[in-house]
């Protein structure tokens, strides 16, 4: 192409009817004859490149598709090539070798390079002459990678361009063709171009219904899914995707429906489609149960689309062989086909709902490798790091204090007989010594880094002028995940302009309120993490951030008053810690969460928490009582700690204000009442400080204690204290 | 803080009853012997502890040893320096002396007896060296009522109180979480010092002895719950895509053509054709319309054209109207500077074609604003003489409202 080729003689009759030979084999599906074609050919002209690329085409459809690799080394020596020979003409390569591109961009599709393939089609698309097959191909390759990339709204930008042009498209073509063809040409053509259009319209509906679907934008979605209903009829995608619809808008049991009318043991299988639609079909049933809060059966589904998974990989041979020879062996296609890390995501958050959070570690651990820009899915992480490290979590779970939240252990026998007590917060703190914070286990260390890194990834919030000031502390950490996600080709969807929706793959897009929701969440655990590692400043840092957040749930307000007055006591600063504590602080419990989600049956609050406000604000006044005992503000205390105990369930006192009330009885002298609460494991009814009588006479040391009768009445106490 | 369980016996050995037999002399001695100075600090802990605990440090000659090694490890230093000068104040403190019976607080210390009081006040004072010379056990069973009852301790009270001002609050608050629980069904049947030794064994050594923890009000900590968001999991759509590689058709179908349409096309962005050549390049497109597609033209290279060679871009874009970039060049046509030329094609376009009425909208503000910055009068005049030749509606509002103000 350079300046002297333009005038050598054109190209010959001979050359030009070798092409086109070496064409129709190559449509007929005969390779060996195209090839031979495409050789003599090529010894007839040794400019034109694209008889070697068409060689290195035919090639790979020869050995079915399945050198992908080898492919991609061809195309990238071509290209090398053309572009030191035209780079002196500025551009103007790119109309002429836009198979060459469209080819590259194929295949790093295939081999999930989305942000390379993303932007050679969107050069691609610069030139595109409109109603052309291939014009088609590319703004359908671009779809699809900006839905794969979750970009739903530039997906939907060009599908409505298609749709334009296609009806356009079919209308011009009705009049204008007569002038440059034969009539016989023009019919055939436009017979053949009517056949491409209905063909794309439904693929048209088939992709916005998934662009709106991304954008949750389900009245728009309800119209299209009507369209493809009608288009596509009962083919799997087309259920498909009606059930992931009905899923969406809570129809459980439609959705069931939907999936189970799809015919899946007909389906050609991923070896040819590059798609497991058992695996999916399996995984989708988890979705289902999940959020019919059907936990069990949730995992039980997702385990059965892992195998399923596993099972399909095991049949391409993906995964055993070496990493080079990883592209080749199997069709292109299925190279796709690995849904592996869509999976554990899901296993992983359905484990951490099922109270594992070990096991749900493991999956989310291995599912962040890809998903690493992903905000929530680190403070999944840092869940799971915290349900892990939290005390005695089943008794928790079931509400009941138990005996060992309060004793610690007991030691000696006979008048020896000796109670340990047991300190809750070093139940609550657990540092994992010796092990360095970086390397990923289900640490307190470790949820912090990941909260950190969750909160670098949302956007900063416009209201918040200050800003926060862990940044110095984690920049570091910033560049690393920031220039990771740049590398990353499953995330290439961040940083949108508008920043409309937060990226959060494999799920769909944050909008805005889930935005605020997640951060409020990163926030509360922040300052939980923070608290339990001891940094108290940090702790009363994240929860001063969260009760400013504009728009907080109740039950996350409450937690941030909690937590920023157990800063403030720990900084020595009780007062203000007892301004945090005002019972009035606690309004509503409420998790924030949208009311559709909350009508919803199945839908359960998480237990270990505080259910309705007069227990959120019980648990409110135990705490005052704790603050006011450290100013020894004794009877103070003693108020709020009978009057939360009168708010809740008996059963559920929480350990933390029995031992309250032991506290407040030592500090009285009543060591007998402080001994029948702790074996009761329950408050009791306190005796006046003025009626207690000495229990101790003198100093003699081997006077065994007052008898401990086993109390049948809160009555029969008076009569211990008295004897 | 954890002693060894070799540590502990020795320390047990000083203080043991047979040893009360000892010289306070010998003890310290011996004490001395087994531990070293970064020692002392735990082996103090475990002697409040026992102090604490009557059940386990019964005899009144073990508790004056134990008294007297708490004084001895830190006798070197000012009284108030020693970290456990708060356990004398407490022990001699006047008020609980007075009513000691009043409130016997748990995990406190045990009132003692008024010879291990006498000893004690003797440690605060400067001691005489006889004192050291008598064994626990004579002390114990020294006459002490002769002796004057009280020392005063106030100057110790001061500097103690000064300085657990500067402790936290938290710290000041708390008890130590081991608590006496004698079982009252239990024969009484006096002291096994091996027994003891064991339970002492069991509170002291090991990881995390009961011994360190404290007992103190604490708060509830509630985790946060989960985050709870909708669609959240990974729902999984088969789609079929359709995305294969392609053979290129142009494989040796182009001719000379299409580069020498590129090579004018070239030139036309950098200067005016020449006639043959824009008859050349118009007839190559009318022949092929997909040409246009393939001579180069971008949005960003439009303005170079339309400066160049006016009728050449009008032509182009005519032919590009179907293109999918075509609101980009538009855009840009909008956007690039003022000229003869720009305006020219845009009249010629509006002619032709029904254009988008925003994009006319916005040229025409373009125009104006451009039209009030002209200076040359000429320039002016010509560019208002152009937009009065306009015949549509828009363009007469735009030439009276150009006239009006400017020229009128």
């Amino acid at each position: 192409m350079k300046h002297d080729s333009a005038d050598s003689p054109g190209v010959s009759d001979q050359e030009k009817e070798m092409a086109t030979n070496a064409f129709e084999a190559f449509t007929a599906g005969n390779y060996d004859e195209s090839l031979k074609q495409l050789e003599s050919l090529q010894e007839l002209n040794k400019e034109d490149y694209k008889i070697a690329m068409n060689k290195a085409v035919a090639e790979f459809y020869k050995t079915g598709q399945a050198t992908t690799g080898t492919l991609k080394q061809i195309l990238m020596t071509i290209k090398n090539q053309v572009h030191s020979a035209v780079e002196d003409i500025d551009g103007l390569d790119d109309v002429e070798n836009s198979i060459l591109y469209y080819n590259q961009a194929i295949i790093h599709y295939h081999m999930r390079q989305y942000s390379e393939a993303i932007s050679i089609g969107e050069k691609l698309y610069q030139f595109l002459e409109p109603f052309e097959k291939f014009a088609q191909a590319v703004c359908f390759l671009l779809v699809d990678l900006y839905l794969l990339t979750f970009q739903p709204e530039k997906a939907l930008h060009l599908l409505t361009m298609l749709e334009k042009l296609s009806v356009q498209g079919s209308s011009k073509n009705g009049k204008g063709d007569g002038n440059n063809s034969t009539a016989k040409e023009s019919a055939a053509q436009k017979a053949e171009f009517a056949a491409m259009i209905e063909a794309a319209k439904s693929r048209i509906h088939h992709y916005k219904v998934r662009a709106y679907i991304q954008m949750k934008s389900l009245k728009a979605c309800k119209r299209e899914i009507k369209s493809v209903m009608n288009t596509a009829g009962n083919s799997a995608p087309s259920l498909f995707l009606k059930s992931n619809f009905e899923y969406l808008r809570g129809n459980y049991r439609k959705a069931v429906k939907l999936l189970n009318s799809s015919n899946i043991a007909e389906h050609p299988g991923p070896l040819k489609t590059g798609e497991c639609v058992r695996c999916m079909f399996w995984n989708n049933l988890g979705c289902i149960h999940f959020a019919m809060g059907k936990h069990n059966l949730g995992i039980f589904y997702f385990k059965k689309a892992l195998q399923e998974n596993d099972h399909t990989c095991a049949q391409l041979g993906d995964g055993k062989n070496g990493q080079a020879k990883k592209f080749t062996g199997i069709p292109m296609c299925a190279l796709l086909a690995n849904k592996r890390y869509e999976l554990l995501y899901n296993c992983g958050i359905q484990l951490l709902h099922i109270g594992r959070p070990l096991a749900a570690f493991e999956c989310l651990m291995e599912a962040v490798q890809v998903y690493h820009s992903n905000p929530r899915l680190w403070l999944r992480l840092a869940e799971c790091c915290i349900a892990a490290n939290k005390g005695s979590s089943e008794q928790e779970t079931k509400g009941l204090p138990s005996k060992k939240g309060i004793v610690q252990s007991i030691v000696g026998q006979g008048y020896h007989r000796k109670i340990v007590l047991a300190s809750q917060s070093t139940q609550n703190t657990t540092y994992s010594e010796g092990q360095s914070a970086a390397i990923p286990v289900a640490s307190m260390e470790f949820a912090a880094i990941c909260l950190r890194n969750a909160l670098l990834l949302l956007p900063e919030h416009q209201q918040h002028e200050s800003k926060p000031d862990n940044g110095s502390k984690s920049s570091s950490q910033s560049g690393s995940t920031e220039s990771g996600s740049e590398n990353s080709d499953a995330c290439s969807g961040k940083g949108q302009e508008g920043d409309k929706f937060i990226p959060a793959a494999p799920s769909s897009p944050l909008r805005k309120q889930e935005v605020e929701n997640l951060r409020c969440c990163i926030l509360a655990c922040s300052a939980y993490v923070a608290l339990a590692l001891g940094d108290n400043l940090m702790a009363l840092n994240h929860a001063d951030k969260l009760l400013h957040q504009p728009k907080l749930s109740g039950s996350l307000k409450f937690l941030g008053h909690l937590y920023a007055a157990e800063a403030l006591i720990s900084l020595d600063r009780i007062s203000d810690a007892i301004a945090h504590l005002n019972p009035e602080n606690v309004t509503d419990v409420s998790l924030g969460v949208s009311p559709s989600e909350q009508d919803q049956a199945g839908k359960q609050t998480p237990l270990c928490y505080p259910s309705t406000v007069s227990s959120a604000r019980a648990m409110m006044l135990f705490n005052l009582g704790s603050a006011y005992c450290l100013r020894s503000e004794y009877e103070k205390a003693r108020k709020c700690l009978h009057q939360a105990a009168s708010m809740v369930n008996p059963k559920e006192i929480p350990p933390e204000a029995i031992l309250l009330g032991v506290y407040l009885e030592l500090q009285n002298g009543n060591t007998q009442l402080a001994l029948q609460i702790i074996k009761r494991n329950q408050l009791l009814p306190s005796v006046k400080p003025s009626s207690s009588p000495d229990l101790r006479k003198k100093p003699p040391p081997f006077q065994p204690g007052q008898p401990v009768q086993p109390i049948k009445m809160p009555s029969s106490f008076t009569q211990v204290q008295r004897k | 803080m954890t002693l060894a369980p070799k540590e502990l016996s020795n320390l047990l050995g000083i203080i043991s009853e047979d040893a009360c037999g000892n010289t306070f002399e010998s003890l310290s001695n011996a004490f001395h012997h087994c531990f070293g100075k970064a020692e002392h600090f735990r082996v103090g802990s475990v002697l409040v502890m026992l102090l604490q605990q009557p059940d386990l440090l019964p005899s009144s000659p073990q508790r004056l040893t134990a008294l007297y090694l708490l004084w001895e490890m830190y006798r070197t230093e000012p009284l108030a320096a020693n970290p456990f000068a708060a356990v004398f104040a407490h022990l001699l403190n006047p008020s609980a002396s007075g009513e000691e019976q009043e409130k016997p607080l748990s995990g406190f210390l045990p009132p003692i007896t008024h010879p291990e009081k006498f000893f004690l006040s003797q440690l605060m004072l400067a001691p005489p060296r006889e004192l050291f010379k008598k064994t626990p056990r004579q002390v114990s069973c020294m006459d002490v009522s002769s002796a004057p009852q009280a020392v005063d301790i106030s100057g110790l009270q001061l500097a103690l109180a000064e300085r657990q001002s500067e402790l936290p609050t938290q710290s000041k608050a708390s008890f130590p979480s081991l608590l006496s629980d004698p079982d009252p069904d239990s024969s009484n049947s006096g002291f096994d010092s091996s027994v003891a030794n064991q339970i002492i064994e069991s509170l002291v050594t090991g990881p995390r002895p009961p011994l360190e923890s404290h007992f103190r009000p604490e708060f509830i900590r509630p985790a946060p719950p989960l985050l709870v968001c909708e669609d959240e999991l990974a729902w999984l759509n088969p789609c079929e895509p359709e995305h294969r590689v392609q053979w290129d058709r142009s494989m040796c179908v182009h001719n000379g053509t299409g580069v020498e349409i590129k090579r004018i096309m070239a030139k036309a962005f950098k200067s005016p054709l020449s006639a043959p050549q824009q008859t050349q390049l118009l007839g190559e497109l009318e022949k092929d319309p997909k040409l246009v597609y393939h001579v180069g033209l971008t949005p960003a290279k439009l303005p170079d054209l339309v400066e160049n060679n006016p009728l050449v871009a009008i032509e182009i874009l005519l032919k590009l109207m179907s293109s999918s970039q075509i609101t980009e060049y538009f855009s840009v046509l909008v956007n690039m500077d003022m000229s003869l030329h720009s305006m020219e094609v845009v009249n010629r376009l509006t002619t032709a074609v029904d254009l988008p009425p925003e994009f006319i909208h916005l040229y025409i503000s373009n125009c104006i604003s451009t039209c009030e910055q002209i200076k040359d009068k000429y320039m002016q005049v010509s560019v208002c003489n152009l937009s009065a030749d306009k015949k549509s509606g828009v363009w007469c509002w735009y030439r009276l409202y150009l006239r009006n103000p400017r020229i009128g």
